[in-house]
């Protein structure tokens, strides 16, 4: 028979009708709103800063990066070199487990170092000056080289694009051109496969197996200790819907404030601002090598002596305090950046540029420059860049398409005839193209380089030589020349740095500076 | 009326044929390249290369046509390039979204349109009518977006009615499910609101003048009953139409709403999956829009017999 409490069970059992459990309430729930969507899991086969972000939730490194952006170990418990300096054995500290609860064995460190060196630019500088990453023992990682390699622990701390991290043996061993979609790590938070919805969330859970380290979390480096029992990235596609999010309460951190939106986080007394980023991003004007007129040097010379930052770097952002002027073709505050660029960058001498353009020979060839008008980062450089190369006497034709074409037809290397390009912009994030061996805009390594296939032997040398430098003076010495080569043979235009504020409800703390968003450390307060 | 309906189903293999091999046309042509999109800021030509051959970009296109209608007909939409997800998989995650939001779109814009458009017939020439008739250019003329934040402004930030973004599926419940589409069904209904009223207004203008509108009135039937039972269900065709095509234009509405309100739909996928050149998941995409459209048309020719008797097919 049914009776009046059968009936009032069943419509409190209804979803229709139900209510949140209070043991749901309970669940300390931390909600981030990513700046773009997260197609790739795999940290190791895109250097997208989303799937970095990802990547140092569910995996952990051998060596982090502490503030002062010098490795110290983080899963590793320390290593020795043997005295050729061509033998490093790396030993792992205790306690570090996989999310499926097997122990991280030196064997699955050893796998991850070879697959990430395939990709990485400064991993296949170790690479190619490693006989092979192996296991001694399972503790015991060793890496044998064929030449000094001075900057190894740089090279497998670094903290972007892309981290060396660390994944099962069985992972570590998918071929470099296909990804990784299983997600089991080491790292502080476990991802939550089933709830994963591209385009929607991604759910992450503090992984209870994780033990961190006992230093201070600065960076990538130190105690990665989580607050939180869950983690969830919500995607929000348009920048004024999150800022509108946040001020409502829906979420408590967004990675990205457009600028015009920033005042008004700053103004709403539960939001704060908040520099992720503390080196930013440095934009480029990149030229093609291969193809006239800018395979002549004297060329790319005259239009960097017409190029003046500000107007570059005003239209991204209006603020002052979100950029800064950066007379160098490395970014700017970072170990080891000086400043060579007086005098040659930012001169806005249009006169002098119009001269020298005819002293290089400059023929009328037509200039093709590749403009994405979906990226409101890069878009208006390419306006800028065509505006100056007109004023200097360039027969320019500027050619506005998406980012995908872009992406696309930049790695064309004919002629301008024949779809090919002249010129084309970018943004790196700072710390990616902090050293001659990561910066791929001034590397000469040609048509195996980066796109416009810069071509430079001088460089290289001094990269391996820089790469190798047995004393930290040696190294300054080699970076400077290193960055003297560059601002000589201008493989691309430093257009200045920016920085992007993100917003977090002013009840979080904790947060700690990285180039991605970390979320260890960080509490409700 | 049974081989009718049987006619028109198979009269959609050839238009769902024909769509499969120009949508693939389409793509193959068109420029941009997954592998360069996936591959990265960083990647070299060999790099690019490598992904494109483990993609299986770099075969013929008959080849990646033939393997790909295969599938279809096997009822496999393939992976995903970027996500390595099944497509299928995709797609069903983003149907509940897009779905309630039509469904609550359309519900909203009939309860609102029908009763104006029959009022400003009713009233024609009044302040009434005018009013109503400038709420339905307003409709046309604002674009969805800006309706969207001045909406989410009021009611969700001002007054913290309802929640600015998001989707809340129907499994947790009704309550917080409508919540959530209030905001983005009320922006997309505007439009609706406006065509569904002034073609309502326009039907019933014509049909009151009716002799047989008149003899209901001569007899004493009241002014609703004349209304809405003598001359709505006869204005009904021209509605029905515009409210099935309206279904289909909803779409490309849905992306803009999805957008601004952060609802997981297909709209979004859609944009998404064009913007980063994912093949097989704007290939599926199109196929059902294209079906569903076919669908629409044939209930849409199918109801007009319920509505109008004299209609036979």
């Amino acid at each position: 028979m049914i009776t009046r409490r059968t009936l009032l069970g069943a419509a409190a059992a209804s979803p229709l009708l139900s209510l949140p459990s209070l043991a749901q309430n309970k669940t300390k729930v931390l909600r981030y709103v990513p700046s773009s969507n997260l197609t790739v899991l795999d940290p190791i086969f895109t250097p997208a800063a989303v799937s970095i972000t990802h990547g140092y939730c569910v995996f952990d490194t051998l060596y982090g990066m502490d503030a002062n952006l010098q490795p110290v170990p983080q899963m590793a418990a320390g290593h020795t070199v043997s005295d050729d300096g061509l033998t490093w054995e790396i030993t792992l500290r205790d306690g570090l487990m996989f999310h499926d609860g097997e122990p991280v064995r030196a064997q699955d460190c050893a796998a991850s170092l070879d697959r990430w060196s395939k990709r990485d630019g400064f991993g296949q500088a170790l690479g190619a000056a490693t006989e092979s990453f192996s296991a001694k023992d399972d503790k015991t990682i060793v890496i044998k080289l064929t030449r000094p390699f001075g900057r190894l622990l740089h090279a497998i701390g670094k903290p972007h694009s892309s981290p060396a991290m660390i994944m099962p043996e069985r992972l570590a061993k998918t071929d470099i051109s296909e990804q990784v979609t299983e997600m089991v790590g080491s790292g502080p938070f476990r991802f939550v496969a089933d709830e994963y919805v591209s385009g929607d969330r991604m759910v992450y859970e503090k992984f209870e197996g994780y033990v961190p380290r006992d230093e201070a979390a600065a960076w990538t480096s130190g105690g990665k200790i989580v607050n939180f029992d869950r983690l969830i990235w919500q995607v929000i596609p348009d920048p004024a819907t999150s800022a509108a999010a946040i001020q409502a309460g829906e979420v408590d951190w967004v990675a990205g404030v457009l600028p015009d939106l920033a005042p008004i986080m700053e103004a709403h007394p539960d939001v704060d601002l908040f520099r992720q980023d503390p080196f930013g991003l440095v934009s480029v004007m990149r030229f093609n090598h291969l193809q006239a007129p800018f395979d002549n040097v004297e060329v790319r010379r005259a239009v960097m002596k017409a190029i003046d930052q500000t107007p570059y770097m005003q239209a991204v952002t209006a603020a002052e305090a979100n950029r800064s002027e950066c007379l160098a073709s490395f970014p700017c505050g970072l170990p080891g950046v000086n400043e060579l660029g007086e005098g040659l960058i930012n001169s806005l001498d249009l006169e002098g540029a119009k001269e020298a353009l005819k002293a290089a020979g400059y023929n009328g060839e037509r200039v093709v420059i590749l403009n994405p008008t979906d990226i409101a980062s890069i878009h208006p450089h390419g306006l800028i860049t065509a505006d100056i190369l007109k004023k200097i006497g360039m027969n320019v034709d500027l050619q506005d398409t998406d980012w995908g074409t872009v992406v696309q037809r930049r790695v064309s290397k004919e002629p301008v005839d024949n779809g090919g390009w002249s010129i084309a912009h970018t943004n790196w994030p700072a710390i990616s193209i902090d050293n001659p061996a990561t910066n791929a805009t001034t590397r000469g390594l040609g048509e195996k380089g980066w796109w416009g296939w810069f071509q430079d032997d001088e460089m290289e040398q001094t990269v391996a030589d820089w790469l190798s430098a047995g004393s930290d003076e040696e190294a300054q010495q080699l970076f400077d020349k290193a960055h003297a080569r560059a601002l000589d043979q201008v493989p691309t235009v430093p257009l200045g740095q920016t920085f992007q504020d993100g917003a977090v409800r002013t009840n979080l703390k904790g947060l700690l500076q990285a180039s991605v968003s970390l979320f260890w450390n960080v509490d409700r307060a | 009326m049974s081989a009718y309906i049987l006619r028109r189903i198979l009269s959609t293999v050839p238009v769902v044929l024909f769509v499969m091999i120009f949508v693939f046309s389409l793509l193959y042509l068109a420029p941009g390249d997954p592998a360069a999109i996936l591959a990265g800021d960083q990647a070299t030509q060999e790099d690019i290369e490598n992904i494109r051959s483990q993609l299986g970009l770099d075969r013929s296109f008959p080849v990646r046509f033939v393997e790909w209608a295969g599938g279809i007909f096997q009822g496999d939409f393939g992976t995903s390039i970027f996500t390595r997800e099944p497509v299928t998989k995709m797609i069903l995650h983003r149907v509940e979204p897009t779905v309630s939001l039509m469904v609550v779109t359309l519900t909203m814009a009939l309860i609102i349109a029908i009763p104006m458009g029959v009022l400003a017939a009713w009233k024609r020439g009044s302040l009434l009518d005018r009013a109503i008739m400038l709420f339905a250019v307003l409709g046309f003329s604002v674009p969805v977006f800006v309706v969207g934040y001045v909406l989410a402004w009021v009611l969700a930030l001002q007054l913290g009615w309802l929640p600015v973004q998001g989707y809340t599926p129907i499994a947790e419940g009704l309550w917080p499910w409508l919540r959530g589409l209030i905001l983005p069904a009320a922006t997309l209904s505007g439009v609706y609101v406006a065509l569904i009223a002034r073609i309502t207004r326009a039907t019933m203008l014509e049909i009151l003048q009716q002799d047989y509108i008149r003899t209901a009135r001569a007899k004493g039937a009241a002014g609703h009953t004349v209304l809405f039972i003598h001359a709505l269900r006869n204005a009904l065709v021209p509605i029905v139409t515009v409210v099935g095509l309206g279904i289909a234009l909803m779409i490309s509405g849905a992306v803009v709403i999805e957008t601004v309100f952060a609802l997981p739909g297909l709209g979004r996928l859609t944009v998404d999956s064009i913007l980063r050149r994912d093949y097989p998941v704007i290939q599926a995409i199109i196929l059902i829009f294209s079906f569903v459209y076919v669908i629409i048309n044939l209930l849409i020719d199918l109801s007009y017999t319920l509505i109008d008797p004299r209609i036979r097919y």
